[in-house]
């Protein structure tokens, strides 16, 4: 076929580099390795400063229209970073001294906390909680709890007219639960303190626990809290535990890598030599000034995976060419030489993969874009360089290799008969196979969801105190954990436009209605009852007030409790409390939000998407769901062009990423039949599932290429590939997938998640591989008989 | 170059209208024709009528709710002009009423309620109608916010104004006029102040009742025998045998404010917020109270011919009101 560029030009060039590689780094392995050696000192030193690191600011997307609308009105509504705390009485009411004492003190431990602006704090004893009376001489405003009376002083009648105050405001639901067994404190925390120190979310969740929960809780009250700063909390504190996991999958490969090479040496070589790369890793990030999300915890550990997977080939290939009669160090020069273009090939796929990953504009993902690639692109040192450096200096017998073939072969008896997969007949059934599988799973896949499936917090079980707190608190006020702010703004000094006052109205009268909104609190809302309220309490007076004297009157009253408004009404505010924060729940309400401002639309008044933590999880929805697939371009272009540059071959490129392609979409079925839904967690797995996924594919096209530049017809070369690397292949892919199989069991729903999507995708890759690949590969040279013979890079034939 | 400077003026004069527009003042108030919603008898509703044997409700959002089952079930009415908060309906006859609410609104049917056509509408000043009365097809009296009286004698096509005396204790009529019901040719007005306003003459003159109390007035009833209920704030009612002239207080054991009244065979119930319910089988001398669950703002109380009593709340129709209302508020045997 026509080829753009000089195939004998590259092929000189790579053959030329590679071997002056070989020479350099092998004459001065000595240095080399005792460089590398140091350097992971040096950085063992950096890495051991690295810190769990969590942030709520960088979890949203830069520059998505809700996030500016976030932004710019984020003093005037309620924070989106808002900590809830109940206080609950196990048995009875709140309505007692002995609870109304403890909720007075917790809520002086929540005002005293760091981080919390004190004059946003509301409970039943703050004076920004109060109830408009309705007595025959007007109304009056006064506070819940009246600021004269102290915890000493409640007695019977001041707790009666402090239970009658709260039902008569309507602050059941909001401050009190429906059932009146308890009572809610809130508060909004200020990432950055006054100080200029950013929040350590770790160090103030043990600061939760330990000021409120340890001090109130006890056999007749339970603390309840939520909250960003609580999740994030819980789940870095459930990540410290991934490290038992890794350390079990650690144990898991090495023994699988044992019993696959029957050497001590060699088994450590590969673990060795990926764990350098984990630190030099580790000390760049903290030489970069990250620190490590909770939420991206596990990726270090896929990166050392990578890096098993590779080793395992480079073992593969040494000992198979001892058993050939070279010596070690030659053995060592020959892997070094022979896998540098599948594994550089390997690698930067990886790389590219998790450099796509920064695509999207949350800060949170673009770091862990930069950890990921910093990894794999160390791998390339490591694994390429590092390995057979250091295999160079061992001295294995022929006679042991020999027998270590000769056991692999042994049990590699039955990769004879995966072979035959080779013969076009069988190829044919297979590709069949596949193509039905392909159809169903891209039919399957249909509808698979975006965001999180489930309520509560989605990276912590279901069972978890967290998960349990906000399912109760849920239960027993309007307004959860899960709020939707939707901001009409207006030009400024709009507080005598009635006409935003009524469209707000007619806006809310709809959004009360729409599936998983449970209750709305607006300045509508607010004007409404205030204007009954003035009214002596009449209902038919519950309406927004068309007087402009009166609206303004009213509007600067209203501007007093903080969250609703701007003072000069350029913005007025309305909440929608959310069932839960389902990606299904959210695409509703802010489908019936735009819906709503298409349909009716009002000149000179704008309705601004979005604020509250549901506002914000729908800017993350909508740019994971906008990057997914540009993303996925990306990875494939990358692999595409790497391919065809190096074996300047269509067929090639199809036969490595069609497989691919069918993987992928089977595991999007899974996620879908898991209830797994894609998220800033789940999104990178399956972008580097495509990137691992196609090293198989490398490995075992390499082999084909050079047994067919070997002048084998293609059913005996992809025969021979399969023998040779199918058992690496197939072993690395099982020891990968038990070990992240193994997360499971990890108390983090999101890590159990990741670990079985993950499983799977390496077990799926790993068949397609082994047989769509093969067969493929069969009936693409059938279909298209080559003219001339194949060609590989020289390096690859020696 | 004279077109040029011409083009330059247009370009930046429509630049700056388009500026203008950005930030334009929002539109001014006009009616909007009620939203068909499936979750219409769950609204706030206000007021609640019969319209011969059909049940007739009315409140937020332009609702207009019709029962023919004897309220076991309300749809929504077919078409209805406006979006205001709906307070007062009544019938003249099974086929012809009026409603009124916010913003001066008033609608008539022709139709018991399926249809209905604006008749009058006012945003130039916030006084809204509290209630309206129908006397026969040609004949009705709505009231409102500060003393507002509008009379019609030819079915509402011109609506007249008409100014009650000041009031006995002194300043201006602006007394707030919260509700109305009818005894005869008698029209009775609760209102601000524990006054009563009466006209014998369709609406057009109003004299002053005085029921002694200084709170406000929101609701009442006259009895098949001409026994005069009224109630309001915290809970205080008011009865007189002499058509007004004397009242006396009854105490009824409760203080939330009273909403609305219903006279049946079984006897009276009157219904308050806080999902209090009142029931008197001695024509109202003596009350026994009790209170829902939900403490729903019940608003408005209707008795069927058949006896069935049907409540509605801000929260919409209570089908359920007295089963419900069995347990007496703690406190006040």
């Amino acid at each position: 076929m026509p080829n753009p560029l000089n195939v004998d030009i590259i092929d000189r060039w790579l053959t030329s580099t590679i071997m002056a590689a070989e020479k350099f780094i092998f004459r001065f392995r000595r240095a080399v390795l005792i460089c590398l050696g140091l350097f992971t000192i040096l950085m063992a030193f950096f890495a051991n400063n690295l810190h769990m690191d969590a942030g709520f600011e960088k979890q949203m997307p830069i520059g998505h229209e809700y996030i500016q609308t976030f932004q710019k009105y984020r003093s005037d509504v309620l924070g989106a970073n808002r900590l809830t705390v109940v206080v609950k009485s196990r048995h009875g009411s709140i309505w007692t001294k002995e609870a109304l004492s403890r909720l007075y003190d917790v809520t002086q431990a929540v005002m005293f906390l760091p981080n919390v602006s004190r004059l946003g704090v509301q409970s039943l004893w703050t004076p920004n909680a109060f109830v408009n009376e309705i007595t025959e001489e007007g109304f009056r405003a006064e506070p819940l709890i009246p600021g004269t009376v102290t915890v000493k002083a409640l007695g019977d009648d001041v707790i009666a007219g402090i239970q009658r105050r709260t039902v008569q405001g309507g602050f059941l639901g909001t401050l009190v639960a429906h059932d009146q067994t308890s009572a809610m404190i809130t508060a909004d925390i200020t990432e950055t303190g006054a100080d200029g120190e950013k929040i350590d979310y770790i160090d103030y969740n043990h600061l939760l626990e330990t000021q409120l929960r340890a001090k109130f809780e006890n056999d007749d009250y339970e603390i309840q809290i939520i909250g960003f700063a609580k999740q994030i909390g819980d789940v870095a504190d459930g990540a410290q535990g991934v490290l038992e996991f890794c350390l079990i999958a650690l144990l898991l490969t090495g023994v699988a890598v044992y019993w696959y090479c029957q050497s001590v040496r060699l088994t450590l070589l590969p673990i060795v030599c990926s764990l350098a790369s984990l630190v030099w890793q580790f000390g760049t990030l903290r030489l970069l000034g990250y620190g490590l999300d909770p939420l991206a915890v596990l990726v270090p550990f896929l990166v050392f995976a990578i890096g098993v997977s590779h080793g395992v080939q480079q073992i593969n290939y040494i000992v198979r060419e001892i058993s050939h009669g070279k010596t070690t160090e030659q053995a060592a020069r020959a892997s070094f030489s022979g896998l540098l273009i599948p594994g550089v090939l390997a690698l930067v796929t990886a790389f590219v993969s998790f450099i796509t990953l920064a695509l999207i504009p949350i800060p949170m993902v673009r770091e862990l874009a930069v950890t990921a690639s910093i990894g794999v692109g160390f791998k390339i040192i490591t694994n390429l360089v590092m390995l057979p450096v250091t295999a160079s200096f061992f001295n294995f017998s022929e006679d042991f290799a020999t027998k270590a073939m000769l056991k692999r072969e042994k049990r590699a008896r039955w990769l004879r008969s995966l072979a035959r997969v080779a013969e076009p007949k069988n190829a044919a059934a297979v590709l069949g196979v596949v193509a039905v599988v392909f159809a169903l799973a891209v039919w399957q896949s249909h509808g698979r969801l975006v965001g999180t499936v489930e309520p509560g917090a989605p990276e912590l079980r279901p069972d978890a105190r967290f998960n349990l707190d906000a399912v109760s608190i849920a239960k027993s006020y309007d307004t959860g954990l899960d709020w939707f702010t939707v901001m009409f703004e207006a030009a400024s000094g709009s507080c005598d436009k009635v006409a935003v006052g009524v469209y707000q109205d007619d806006f809310v009268a709809q959004m009360r209605h729409v599936e998983g909104v449970v209750s709305v609190s607006s300045y509508a809302d607010i004007l409404r009852t205030y204007n009954e309220g003035y009214n002596e309490g009449y209902p038919k007076m519950a309406v927004v007030p068309i007087d402009p004297g009166n609206y303004a009157g009213l509007s600067v009253e209203i501007a007093r409790i903080p969250g609703y408004m701007k003072k000069d009404c350029s913005m007025v505010a309305a909440h929608l409390f959310l069932a839960d924060h389902k990606a299904s729940t959210i695409n509703r309400v802010v489908a019936a939000v735009k819906a709503y401002r298409d349909d009716n639309p009002m000149p000179g008044v704008h309705i601004a998407l979005a604020s509250g933590n549901a506002g914000i999880l729908a800017a993350v929805n909508e740019e994971v769901e906008k990057s997914e697939l540009p993303m996925m371009l990306y990875v494939y272009a990358a692999i595409v062009a790497l391919v065809f540059l190096v074996y300047q071959d269509f067929r090639a490129v199809i036969a490595c990423c069609l497989p691919l392609t069918v993987g992928t979409f089977i595991g999007y079925w899974f996620m879908k039949e898991l209830q797994i839904g894609l998220t800033v967690a789940t999104l990178p797995v399956m972008v580097l599932a495509v990137g691992v996924g196609v090293d198989y594919a490398f490995y075992i096209y390499n082999r084909l290429q050079l047994h067919l530049a070997g002048g084998e017809p293609i059913v005996k070369a992809l025969e021979h590939s399969i023998l040779e690397v199918g058992m690496a292949t197939i072993f690395t892919a099982i020891t990968l997938a038990v070990g992240v199989a193994t997360w499971s069991f990890s108390a983090l729903k999101f890590q159990a998640d990741m670990g079985k999507l993950l499983a799977f995708m390496f077990m799926i890759n790993l068949v397609m591989s082994m047989t769509a690949l093969p067969a493929l590969a069969v009936w693409l040279e059938k279909l298209f008989p080559r003219k001339g013979p194949v060609r590989v890079p020289g390096i690859l034939n020696h | 170059m004279k077109r040029f400077v011409q083009l330059i003026c247009w370009v930046v004069l429509t630049s700056l209208s388009g500026i203008v527009a950005a930030i334009q003042e929002p539109a001014a108030l006009t009616q909007q024709p009620a939203r068909t919603s499936p979750f219409a008898s769950a609204a706030s509703i206000l007021a609640a009528t019969s319209a011969g044997a059909r049940q007739v409700a009315v409140g937020d959002q332009g609702t207009v709710l019709l029962s023919d089952d004897d309220g076991r079930s309300f749809r929504q009415a077919s078409s209805v002009p406006t979006r205001v908060t709906l307070t007062s309906v009544s019938f003249a006859d099974p086929k012809h009423g009026w409603a009124v609410g916010q913003w001066g609104t008033i609608l008539v049917t022709e139709d018991g309620g399926e249809n209905w056509r604006l008749q009058r509408t006012d945003t130039s000043t916030d006084r809204p109608l509290f209630a309206i009365h129908a006397i026969d097809r040609q004949r009705a009296v709505a009231v409102g916010l500060w003393s507002l009286v509008l009379v019609t004698g030819d079915g509402g096509q011109t609506w007249q104004a008409r100014q009650p005396p000041a009031p006995p204790d002194g300043g201006r009529a602006d007394r707030n006029l919260l509700g109305m019901f009818a005894h005869g040719d008698d029209i009775y007005v609760p209102a601000e102040r524990g006054l009563v306003l009466t006209s014998a003459d369709g609406g057009n003159t109003w004299r002053y009742l005085d029921t002694g109390y200084r709170g406000s007035l929101w609701a009442g009833i006259a009895l098949d025998d001409g026994v005069l209920l009224v109630g309001g704030l915290r809970g205080s009612v008011y009865r007189s045998e002499d058509r007004g002239d004397t009242w006396q207080a009854i105490d009824v054991g409760t203080t939330s404010s009273i909403t609305d009244f219903a006279d049946s065979a079984q006897g009276v119930v009157a219904v308050a917020l806080d999902g209090v319910v009142l029931r008197s089988t001695d024509g109202g001398v003596r009350f026994s109270v009790a209170q829902r669950d939900d403490r729903a703002a019940l608003t408005a109380v209707l008795t069927s011919e058949s006896g069935r009593t049907v409540g509605f709340s801000k929260r919409g129709v209570v089908d359920d009101l007295l089963p419900q209302a069995s347990r007496t508020p703690a406190g006040r045997p």
